[in-house]
Order: C-alpha cells, then structure tokens, then sequence
C-alpha cells in the first residue's frame, strides 16, 4: 500500500523503541546479576500455567483476570495480523493462502470483536465499577484508547477493503468471504460513494499502522511494558515463598555494605519486577498494612522505586553511584519499610511474581546492620536474643521451666542421652511456648498429646536457642546467623533427624533456611503430626467443640502451603465441622505479627489484629483457632478489643487435648510407635495448592 | 560505741529514712550524733532528740537548701572528726548514694552499701546486704570506723523522748564547681516512671476514662508514677508514655500494682524487676496473679477506692516527711 | 575532648544464681556489660556523635573481660584498655576505684564516666571513690548529659525529690542511671571497624600501682559469707469483700513488706 511509507514507520519505531528501550536494557543490565535458569522444567510450567495460562489473573479475580486473559490471548492470535497488515505495506493483495489463511480471518474477526467488548468492560471497571485496588492513570486510559483503535480500524479497513475489492472476481474476494465481520462491515459499506472507501481504505489502514507503531514505543515508557517483560518475570521468578528467604554471606571479605541501600544495590530480577509492575493493586486487596492505612501500598513502592529509577538512570549508566541518594529516608519512607508483616499475601497475588519480601528485607539489612538506624523496640529484643536467646532476655536458663510440675516429665535430649537412650522427635518449644505463660499451655497441651500417641520424644531444654526467625526478617542477619549456627550445632550433636514445631516460623526458619547454613532436617509442625496421629489411629477425638473457625498463619499457609491438617483436625474436633474467615487459604489476612512485627508498636493506623478479628466475628464463632503462638497473642487481644471475651482463642494443640479420648491401652500397653514412617510433608512450592 | 547518722531533710523536715538510723543506734543502745545540714532546719533538732539523738551537728544556711556533694562531704568529715563516732550511717538514698561512698574515700574508710542488717561488733562492723539483683545475701565485715547505708524499712524509727545538744559546724568553703541549677517540676505533676519507687498501672479493663480516673487517684495519693499496659494505651485509657512492658517502658519500683492487667509477657517484661508486685483483677486465673506477691481478685472498680481511702487515711496519721 | 568510660563485666544478672560453700559457681553462668556502663557508654557515643571527641574504654579483669572492650569498640569507642592482673580479683569499690584513678590520672580525660552502679554488686560506691580519689566533682544517677559552650556539662540527674538541672565543670566523674535511655547496639559497621582499633592490655606495673592497694588486699571491707536469701514468699491470692481487701493489702505493704511509709 506503501512500501516506502512503511519502511519509513517502521524504521522510525524501532529507532523510537530502540531509543527509549535501550535506557532500560542497559539499566537492567548493569544490576547486580540473579537471574538464573536453573531447574528449567520448573519454569517452562510456570510460563505456561502463569504466563501463557494466566492462572493467577483468572483465580485471583475471576472478572478482570478473564478480561485481561482474553485480550492478552487476543494479542497473541493477533500477533500474525499484525505482520500480515504489515506486509500488505509492501504487496497490496498479500494474505495468507488457503484454508489457513481462511481460518485465520474467522478467528482474527471473533477475537478483535471479543477484545474489542472486553475493553469495554474494562472501561465500564473504571469508570462504574471502580475497585478500591486500581487508580485511574493516565497510562491505562492510553492503552485502551489504543487498542480499541487497533480494533476498529482493522475492522473499518476489512469494510472498506471487501466493499471495493471483495465483490464476484475482486482479489479480495476469497479473504471476505471468510472474514465474518469484515463482510458484515463491507455491507454497510456498500452503498456509500467509491471515494469514501477509498479514503476509509487508505486512512483506516495508515491509523491502524500508526497507531501499532506507536503502541510499541509506549509500551517501553510507560506501566505497559508488562506487556514486554511479565513472561521473561514468570520464567525467571523466585521458585521459593519468600518464607525461604536467601542467606546472606556475612563472610564476603570484600563487601562493603550488607543489604539494599540505593537503587543500584537492586539485582536484575528486581529491577525487571519493576519495569512488569503494571499497578494492577492485586498486592493491596488483602494486605494487612494496606487495608490497616500503613503507609505501605506494594504497587506504590514498585511506582516510586521504578520512577526512581528511571530519574537516577545517568548517575548508574555513568557508574556515578556515590550519588545515588540512600533509598531509607529520601525515597522509600522507613515507616513503609518497617511496616510490612512478611506475610506474603502480595506475592502469592501477584499474577506476574513480582517478589516484594526480600526486598523489604533488604533495606532492613542495610539499616539494621550498616546504620544501626531501626525501631527502638527492636533494640531490647535483640539484645534479649544476643544475650539469653529468647526477644525478652529472660535468662536461658528458664527455658525448660513450662515443663515443671507436668505428670508425665519431658526428657531433655541430654537426660536421654545420658540414660543411653534414642528419641525419635525433638520437641522445639521456640521461645512463646517456652517463656509466654500463655503459650505454655500450648507446649504441655502438645506434651499430653505426644504421650498418650506414645511417642518418644525429648526436649533440649536449656540447650535450645531463638530460631532467629524475628532477627532474619527485620534485617539483622548477623545475629540470625550466630542464633541458627547455635541451634545447627546442638541438633548436630546429638545427632537430631526429625524436629517437631509448635511455631510456623520456627518451623519455617528450621526448614526453610537452616539447610542454608547446613542443617537438614525433618521438620513437622504440630498441626501435621497430629493429623497423622488421627489418621493412623493413635489418637482419638471427640466432637468436643462446635462452631470453630480457623484463622491460616501465614508462615503455615501461605509461606509452606500447609491448609488441610489443621482443618483436618478441627473437623475431628469439633461438630459442625471447621467454619472458614472470608479471607481463608492463600487469601488469609494476616495476624499483623509476622516479620518481626510482634515486637514493635503498630502507631499507624488501625490495627492488624482488631482487622482479622472483625472479620472472624462476623460468622460467630465460639472458638478463633490458629496453630502459630504469635497469631494467638494477636486473636486473644483483638477479641478483648473488641469485647468478645465470650469466644475463646486457642491453639488446635489445646483443642485436641481437650478433645482427646485417652485410650485405655496406655496403661501398660505397647506405647513404642513406630516413627520410621513419619507424615509425608508437602513441597514448599505454591504450585501444589494452585495446580 | 558512738554512731553519726547523716540526716536528710525535705521542706525542711527531718526524712523517716533519718529517724530509721537513729533507731537503729538506740537498737543497739550506741551514742547517736546527727549531721543536720540544710536550709531552715534548725527547728528539727527537737525532733532528732526525741527520737533519740544526743548530740546534733547543724549547719543551717540557704546555701544548703540544694544537696551538692562538695559542702555535705566536707560538713560530714567535720561533724566525723567532732563526734569520734565509730559508724557513720547513712540511708540507702540518692543522697546516701551520692555521699556516702565520697565521704568513704575522703577519710579512707571502708563502705558497705545498701545493707539490710547491721551488727556492730567488737572492733568491726558485720552487714548483710543483697547483691545480683537480690539473688545472694551478701555477709560484709569491715573494721571500724566504717561507714554503712541502710535500705529504707530496716530499722523502725522510735520515740524515745530525749533531747539534743545542738552545735553549729562552720560552713565549708565554697566550691562552685558543682551547681545544681533547679529541681524540676515534673510537668506531669507526678513523678516519672523509670524514677518513681511506687508505680500504679491500669490495663484495658478499666475500660474507660473513669476507670483511668481510679488508677490516676491511689497513684496520687501514694505519690506514685502512673504506668499502663499496651492496650490501654492503644485504647487512649492512659498516654503511650505510660506503657510499661516489652516495647514500653522497664522499670523496677519498690511497689508495682497492676490493675486490671491480665499480665501477658510483653507487658511483665517491663516490670518483673520490682520488688514488690500486687494484682488486682477479676479474673483468678490471670497469669499475673503467678508472679503477684498479693494478688486481689476483685472488680477494680469497687476495690481500687477503697485503697485510695485507706492510704488517705494512712497518710492522714503521718507526721513525717518520706 | 577526651572521655574515659569504665566498664565491668558482670554476671547476666538475668540467670539463676548457685552458691557452692559461699561461693558462686560459675557453671552456666554467662558475663555481660554492665548495663547502667552501656549506658555510660551511650552517653559518651552520644557527645561524641555530636563534638569531636575520644571515647576510651576501660575495664578490668581477667581474659573474658576483652569482650565487653570489644563490644564497646564496635559500638563506637575509640580504644580500649584492658587492665588484666590477677591482683585485681576480689576488690570492693574503694579497690576499684583506686585501680580507676592511676589509670585516669595524668591523661587530661575531660570526663570519667561509668554506671551509677554494678549490676552484679548494686553498690555505687565506685564513681563518687574515684571523683575523691582524683579530687574531681562528680554527679551522679544522671539521665542526659551534654556539653554547654563555655564547656561545662549540663545534665539531668534523679535526686531523691525529682530531677535536678546539675551543670559540673571538667574534668568530672559523672556516673549514668540505666534510664539514660538503651543503649544503642554494634552494627556490622562497627564490628568490622572494632578489628583495626587498639586494645591495649596494661598491668598494675604499668600504672604504677602497688598491688597492695588493689583486689581483695586493697579492700577495706571483705565479704565473709554468702547464701541465698529466703526466696520470695509463695504470693497470696485472696478474694472476699471489698473494705477487707483493701485494709489487708496496706496492712501487707505498710507492715509485712515495708515498702511503704
């Protein structure tokens, strides 16, 4: 239609992509180096359940996941059209031969049709609908308006073209006859004068030309440039929660700094997850910060960081980078950074994987570690695990006293061991159950429970330390690495295999990130040994409680995909069966203890735990069950904040040793168990509860 | 046996804590001299007498009225070498603290701090006296003169309806190099947390300003500081400058009571190191009554009036500054 | 300006303590910073944040002790002094303070300080010794301390009858309440930074003191005995009428446990 014309657009968009696309390649190229290929199968199924598949769009928010799937899948069948609109440039009459090219225009015609109504939907979303998540951007408003073009003047183009080419002998003919819309348009176009389709003809096809050309060049500087960078995010995505966060080498002689301090500190994965954030505010539906009025709104921190970036691109193209200015303070407001709980909600939302908790974690490091700049009631907790091993700085040697006056004792690992006996499990109280009086009902209740199923276990009593679950999660990984090495060290030495936790992030830290720094093994939480004892029999429950709701903690769901045993057991427990929060499984909201939370003032906002209370009541409970001792400090005080003294809150440790039938054989019965054939545990990939 | 007890006044009067060391040299039916320095407290040597001094030391100047180290030290070395006493006495109180271990030094003399029982002996003084946090009971043996601070409630003070000779000491040379400028007013008209030998603090259940009322009342009437748990800052009950516990305030009073505190750890954590701790809540089987010495289960509401009446009433029969 | 900060190891006053024939046993136990010293320390970081200054630290005892001298080095200060001689076990204040004073003399330190007392003693005899011996004026139990232009220090310090706006003229002991505030604690930063500075270890020859005046020989008072004292009575709980409560409680701390008037 115009072949030098087209050359001449073409030359000119790629310049202008190339132009403006450069800048970003060069500054992701130049970040520190993570991304990485290895277990490949892993993330060829990723791309195409998450990229291809759209599976987090669609599960997460069933009416604008399938809206943004049918456009997304749109573009890609309207990929070939585009390169077939783009050789009619060059040869006038160019289309796909056969029964093909046939196919092709039925389908080409329904799909520009369906993206065309799903922009409308779209539309409708922002303007009617409007979701608490989503801001009216200047970039969104573009992109529809473009891509409704592109739909219209392909179809204004089909129209005039089959009016003036497609009747009997046309050389368009055989193309009309399989292009359902374009027909239908040329019909419409049939009475109107030759001149006027030969302009709709012409003018149609430059529009959709230009308009596709410029499509292109935005996508690189605008939030669209998703469009380019979401399936290579997919594919190079962190194949852990980031309940697993990475170790950091302490011993690196050459380091300088330890954690993020300004932009450029950023890897490349994390500056590809900003140039994919699309804002689309799927991270703030359910996140404890958001919805309490922190000030911490993930898609906001991708937008300042992302800006951020762009502006400091000549400082960090010219290696200028002691005049980047500290992230902490001028960019990113300490509030933000110290507010988020870890809980990974925004994670698991986010249809695109971009990771918000390492780099939050991150920062922390730098400020914790390099700055010494850090919430003032983090200083005496961890001076307490420095010093005594516990967040209070009780002395250590208190640590086994939640055993004392218990009818059944609790061996320590080292009066077995000096009565030459083995154990099958270790018992790790963590600190909450050790020291909390509180949680001290939870480890004796768990400590009747392992008796009457006849297990051999111990405990290391004085011997155990602070997992350094808190420590890790607020940057401090220096007093993480000395807490972990001494709990490695003592598992080690008395030759420990399995450990059995009543606390989600002691049993996430133990099994997620001791192997790290070389100590592997079998954790179980409570909530999974105790349903395998139900399931093979070794305990039995009655249907003690009724009217039951699980409260997920985060480190059990969410960040180790662990959903089933604990409602398992409730539902032996209890008469009418578990009842679930509104937000329940991978959508659970949050205690607001995690990441370190627990042990800071929350000044800002509403609270967390009053939040997820709230919604708990609502379905009148009698009982608020968890299975994480910091989400049972947080349920008790929200339900007395609210004056709900009337519910109780307990761990399902207690509810199944008020449940449990003692069986008679305990007597004098046969009480050695065979533990060779412990639970099975689930991976910690999400793909299990997804898939 | 001749014992020199350094008396401390306030507005004036003669401190119980002086009186108890005066009734600990009749306990042990020793010759008591007393150090009267200060401002307008001439009047006190009656008073000193009575309780059974024979001999006091006065140096009554407006130059006194503050207590700085140099001029007390000097005025006890003076009131030492007139007296010839064998113990110097001193009560375990800031001003004990300040003094007490300089005037040691100044004339080489041996010190026991903060003892809780006291036996002069032939030649030697024995002292008991808690050390690692009230862990150990120390047993202490220093020859005399020595020189020995008393923890307050060791003795009793006692009438024993004497009279004293008073005698004026000079005043020491002045030295400027210490000055103490003002003594505050707490702005908050009580005494601050982490100072205050007494601390009263509310949890959530006193559900309300009214409540907060009761707690701040037997605070003022025991001239105590106000503490709070957590959530009964966060419910606005009390100010979060109030809060006691793991990311509030640690302190560690004399007497710690804690009403309507459930007792959760974050907030003992801020508060196990007091030395006597009373509970008063409803529920019995609240884990704060498990490090309570007098634990009251009882509706704060009926019962926290009452105690600001009978301390009233208390206060109301004592003569004597504390 | 130059300020000396005195530090004692002590032990972590948080652990069960075991007597064995009068004496502690060491089993189990575990030392740490003094902390009414860490907050010495803090108030010396904290004029040395803002003035330029040299915060030495000192401390004695045997080898343990390089610990707390290390951790103060990562925390901020300058240089270290252990003081490591056996003939300085067993002192009492008047002991200490002596050692104190003949390393402090002479050195043109602007400021001596150090914690209102041990945790470990909770004797506070210490500072005021050391401010005779040194013919210094001393302010004690302070909560803020800064330096005014005409170089005297102006500080807060607890008084029996509230706090006191004490200023003091250098050179001064001053020793810190452990409400001064927490102190802060060694980053990375420090702890890399702490390897490059000196730790310099002095004996009693060094000082020139004679070992006569130091340790359980320059003691003027000796400990003969120790034992655990009649351990917290099991706590009362006691329920009933209202006017009866009340009159059992002020009779309970007006008369059984005395801590009130």
């Amino acid at each position: 239609m115009g072949p030098i014309l087209i050359t001449l657009m073409l030359i000119a968009a790629l310049a202008a992509f190339g132009y403006y696309g450069k800048d970003k390649l060069n500054l992701l190229l130049r970040a520190r180096k993570d991304i990485t290929f290895d277990n490949l199968p892993e993330r060829v199924k990723g791309l195409l359940v998450y990229g291809l598949g759209q599976k987090r769009l669609i599960t997460g928010d069933p009416s604008s996941g399938w809206m943004h799937a049918l456009i997304f899948w749109g573009f890609l069948i309207l990929l070939i059209r585009s390169l077939t609109l783009i050789a009619m440039g060059y040869v006038e009459h160019f289309h796909i031969p056969t029964f093909v090219g046939a196919g092709y225009n039925i389908l080409k015609d329904v799909t520009e049709a369906v993206v065309l109504v799903m922009i409308g939907y779209a539309v409708f979303r922002r303007v009617v609908i409007r979701p608490k998540r989503l801001e009216n951007s200047r970039d969104a408003w573009v992109v529809l308006i473009l891509i409704a073009i592109l739909m219209v003047t392909d179809f204004l183009f089909d129209g005039a073209k089959f009016a003036l080419h497609g009747g009997a002998g046309g050389w368009a003919a055989a193309e009309k006859a399989s292009a359902p819309i374009g027909s239908l348009m040329a019909m419409l176009f049939a009475g109107a004068p030759q001149a006027f389709n030969q302009a709709m003809y012409v003018g149609a096809y430059w529009i959709h030309i230009a308009t596709l050309m410029g499509f292109g060049v935005f996508l690189t500087v605008s939030k669209h440039m998703h469009v380019i960078t979401a399936l290579p995010n997919v594919f190079f995505r962190r194949l852990e929660t980031s309940g697993k966060l990475d170790m950091l080498n302490l011993e690196d002689e050459d380091a300088e700094k330890f954690g993020t301090v300004t932009i450029a500190d950023l890897s490349q994965k994390q500056i590809l997850d900003l140039y994919t954030c699309t804002e689309c505010g799927r991270c703030k539906t359910s996140c404890p910060t958001f919805v309490t009025d922190k000030p911490l709104s993930l898609k906001m921190l991708n937008d300042q960081l992302k800006h951020h970036l762009v502006d400091e691109k000549a400082n960090l193209l010219a290696g200028k980078l002691d005049e980047l200015p500290p992230l902490a303070g001028s960019i990113i407001s300490p509030d933000t950074i110290w507010a988020c709980t870890t809980c990974g909600y925004c994670e698991q939302a986010c249809p695109v994987f971009i990771d918000q908790v390492p780099r939050i974690v991150e920062m922390r490091q730098n400020l914790v570690m390099m700055e010494g700049d850090f919430p003032q009631e983090l200083n005496k907790v961890y001076k307490g695990m420095e010093r005594n091993s516990n967040p209070w700085g009780i002395g250590y040697d208190k640590r086994e006293e939640w055993t004392k006056g218990l009818e059944v004792p609790v061996p320590t690992v080292a009066q077995l061991k000096a009565e030459g006996k083995n154990l099958d499990i270790l018992y790790f109280v963590g600190c909450m159950g050790s020291f909390d009086e509180r949680n001290q009902k939870i480890a004796r209740a768990l400590a009747k429970i392992l008796n009457a199923a006849g297990l051999n276990f111990g405990i290391l009593g004085k011997e155990e330390g602070c997992t350094g679950d808190t420590a890790k999660r607020t940057g401090n990984e220096m007093l993480f690495q000395e807490l972990a090495k001494f709990n490695i060290e003592k598992f080690d030495s008395y030759d420990i295999k399995t450990v059995l936790t009543t606390c989600p992030h002691c049993f996430n830290t133990i099994k997620n990130e001791y192997p790290q720094l070389g100590g592997n093994y079998k954790v179980m939480h409570h909530t999974e040994l105790i349903d395998q004892l139900i399931k093979d029999g070794k305990i039995n429950l009655t249907q003690a409680f009724e009217d039951v709701i699980f409260h997920d903690p985060c480190y059990l769901g969410r960040q180790n995909n662990i959903y089933d045993q604990p409602r398992a057991i409730l539902d032996a427990a209890s008469k009418n069966g578990v009842m679930e929060f509104d937000r329940h499984h991978q959508n659970s909201f949050c205690c607001g203890a995690g990441g370190g939370r627990m042990w800071m003032e929350e000044t800002i906002g509403s609270r967390i735990n009053e939040e997820r209370v709230r919604e708990g009541l609502e379905k009148k409970p009698s009982v608020i069950a968890s299975g994480c001792p910091f989400c049972l400090v947080m349920m008790k005080d929200g339900v007395a904040a609210k004056n709900a003294d009337h519910v109780r809150t307990l761990d399902i440790a207690e509810i199944v040793a008020e449940s449990m039938v003692i069986p008679l054989q305990m007597a004098g019965g046969n009480l050695q168990i065979k533990v060779d054939n412990p639970p099975t545990l689930p991976k910690t990939s999400d793909e299990n509860h997804e898939a | 046996m001749k014992v020199l007890v350094i008396a401390e006044t306030k507005q004036g009067k003669v401190k119980k804590g002086t009186l108890e060391l005066l009734g600990a040299a009749n306990a042990w039916g020793a010759e008591a001299s007393v150090l009267l320095a200060g401002a307008g407290v001439a009047g006190e040597v009656d008073t000193l007498g009575r309780h059974g001094a024979s001999k006091v030391y006065v140096a009554d100047d407006a130059s006194l009225g503050m207590y700085v180290t140099a001029p007390f030290a000097a005025l006890a070395v003076e009131a030492f070498k007139a007296s010839g006493a064998d113990l110097i006495l001193f009560a375990d109180s800031e001003l004990g603290k300040d003094l007490g271990p300089r005037v040691a030094a100044k004339l080489g003399l041996p010190f026991i701090p903060g003892a809780v029982s006291v036996a002069p002996e032939a030649g030697k003084v024995v002292a008991k006296r808690t050390s690692i946090a009230g862990k150990v009971m120390e047993t202490l043996e220093a020859p005399l003169p020595a020189i020995v601070s008393l923890k307050a409630g060791t003795f009793e003070p006692k009438e024993v309806g004497g009279s004293a000779a008073s005698e004026s000491l000079s005043l020491p040379q002045s030295d400027l190099r210490t000055i103490v400028r003002e003594v505050l007013k707490e702005t908050s008209e009580r005494v601050d947390l982490g100072d205050a030998r007494i601390v009263v603090a509310g949890g959530r259940s006193v559900r309300g300003p009214e409540g907060a009322k009761l707690i701040e009342d037997l605070a003022d009437v025991l001239g105590a500081a106000v503490g709070a748990s957590r959530a009964a800052c966060d419910s606005g009950y009390f100010p979060h400058a109030c809060q006691v516990g793991q990311t509030g305030r640690t302190v560690a009073p004399d007497v710690y009571i804690a009403i309507g505190i459930s007792g959760a750890i974050q907030h003992t954590a801020g508060m196990t190191g007091s030395k006597v701790i009373v509970a008063i809540n409803t529920d019995p089987d609240a884990p704060i009554f498990s490090i309570a010495d007098f634990g009251i289960v009882a509706d704060l509401f009926t019962v926290v009036p009452l105690l600001t009446e009978e301390f009233k009433r208390l206060k109301a029969g004592n003569t004597v500054a504390v | 300006m130059k300020i000396l900060v005195c530090l004692k190891q002590v032990i972590d006053v948080e652990l069960n303590v075991q007597l064995r024939d009068g004496r502690i046993v060491e089993e189990g136990l575990q030392y740490a910073m003094n902390a009414y010293d860490e907050s010495a320390l803090e108030a010396a970081l904290q004029l040395k944040d803002k003035t330029d200054c040299e915060v030495v630290v000192l401390s004695m005892g045997p080898d343990r002790v390089a610990d707390v001298l290390k951790k103060a080095l990562a925390m901020g200060a300058d240089s270290a002094v252990h003081l490591d001689d056996p003939a300085v076990t067993g002192g009492d204040s008047y002991a200490t303070a002596q050692a104190i004073a003949a390393y402090a003399n002479g050195k043109g330190f602007d400021l001596v300080l150090m914690g209102r007392q041990a945790q470990d003693t909770d004797a506070a005899g210490t500072g005021p010794m050391v401010a005779e011996i040194l013919g210094l004026p001393q302010v004690t139990n302070i909560v803020s301390l800064e330096q005014e232009s005409d170089g005297k220090f102006l500080t807060r310090r607890v008084g029996d009858d509230g706090r006191e706006v004490v200023s003091v003229d250098a050179p001064a002991v001053i020793t810190v309440s452990n409400d001064f505030g927490e102190a802060r604690l060694p980053t990375m930063k420090g702890i890399l930074g702490a390897k490059k500075k000196p730790l310099t270890v002095v004996t009693l020859a060094d000082l020139g003191l004679d070992v006569s005046k130091v340790g359980a020989a320059g003691s003027k008072t000796q400990v003969v005995g120790r034992e655990k004292p009649s351990g917290r009575a099991a706590g009362r709980k006691l329920t009933g009428e209202g006017p009866d409560l009340a009159k059992q409680l002020v009779e309970y701390l007006v008369n059984e446990a005395r801590v009130l008037a």
